[in-house]
């Protein structure tokens, strides 16, 4: 899947409220969009904005066939770092620091 | 919004199993990571194997964000009516309002805390003429971590009374940026106030 279409599909998931937020036992604090400190809005803006030079990707740990997706972009005065990845229809995100 | 009940089901990632695994949707108490509260009934996804949480549903962080609100501790002294003057004026000299005046105090605190800015001489301050004054004016700081920074500070410096404390502090922020106009300082305010200001 291309660049553009992972930001789309993340960006639909934000829009359309289907988010998970992994978490270790605990809820972590630092997943900004987990605790409510940043809005789905703010986040999806933060993805539109990203180029391809902000964007990698690799395997997921637990099952290779699922790829973890990380953009480093700066948006709103803001440095974002936005990990996640798709469990169909969902978007499930690992990090969302500034 | 897509919206999950209690004992639905989904695949999701547990830690503990190091696997993808079938989770359950259950109501707990789930504690924070930093240790620092629990957020009481809040609806999450429970591996089926471990029972350990991996889930969180978005529909659930209204309930954690007024969990994380809620912890929110305040720390308040009393102070002479200079030292707001003092605070006020810091503000102005980072190029913002009155409003910024607790962030600039909290971010001291901090960093006399952690030890990135010297405590050594903060006690040292209350015994200049500007420490002199009726305390008239009160403040208040609220946050997550100001209450475990005065404490650290409070052993650090050896002084055990709040409003003590949070004079020398601000003493010690008209010296930085009021007299000296540190650069250091003052630029470190400056990216305080691009977030917070």
């Amino acid at each position: 899947m291309g660049f553009k279409k992972i930001k789309a599909q993340v960006i639909d998931c934000l829009n359309t409220g289907k988010v998970r937020h992994e978490q270790r036992g605990d809820i972590n604090v630092k997943n900004l969009l987990a605790t409510g400190a940043v809005t789905a809005v703010q986040v999806a803006a933060a993805i539109g904005s990203a180029r391809g030079y902000d964007y990698e990707c690799s395997p997921h740990h637990y099952d290779p066939k699922i790829q973890v997706h990380i953009i480093m972009t700066v948006n709103g005065g803001k440095r974002w770092y936005i990990k996640w990845y798709f469990l169909e229809p969902n978007t499930v995100f690992i990090s969302v620091h500034e | 919004m897509d919206i999950l009940k209690v004992g639905d089901q989904e695949k999701a990632a547990c830690d503990n199993c190091a696997a993808f695994v079938t989770a359950t949707y259950k109501l707990r108490d789930v504690p924070f990571s930093d240790g620092s509260g629990i957020v009481k009934q809040v609806l999450v996804g429970v591996c089926e194997q471990c029972d350990n949480v991996c889930v969180l549903p978005h529909q659930s962080t209204p309930v954690v964000k007024r969990a994380l609100e809620k912890q929110r501790k305040s720390v308040e002294g009393r102070i002479p009516a200079h030292m707001v003057d003092i605070l006020n004026l810091a503000s102005a000299e980072v190029g913002c309002g009155t409003d910024f005046v607790q962030y600039i105090v909290k971010y001291y605190v901090h960093s006399l805390a952690s030890k990135d800015i010297s405590s050594k001489q903060l006690a040292n301050y209350l015994k200049s003429d500007l420490a002199k004054g009726k305390a008239e004016k009160r403040i208040s700081l609220k946050g997550r971590h100001i209450v475990k920074d005065m404490v650290e500070l409070k052993a650090l410096t050896r002084l055990d009374k709040t409003s003590d404390l949070i004079k020398s502090v601000i003493l010690k922020i008209n010296d930085d940026i009021l007299q000296k106009k540190s650069p250091k300082s003052l630029n470190a305010l400056r990216g305080v106030a691009a977030v917070f200001g």
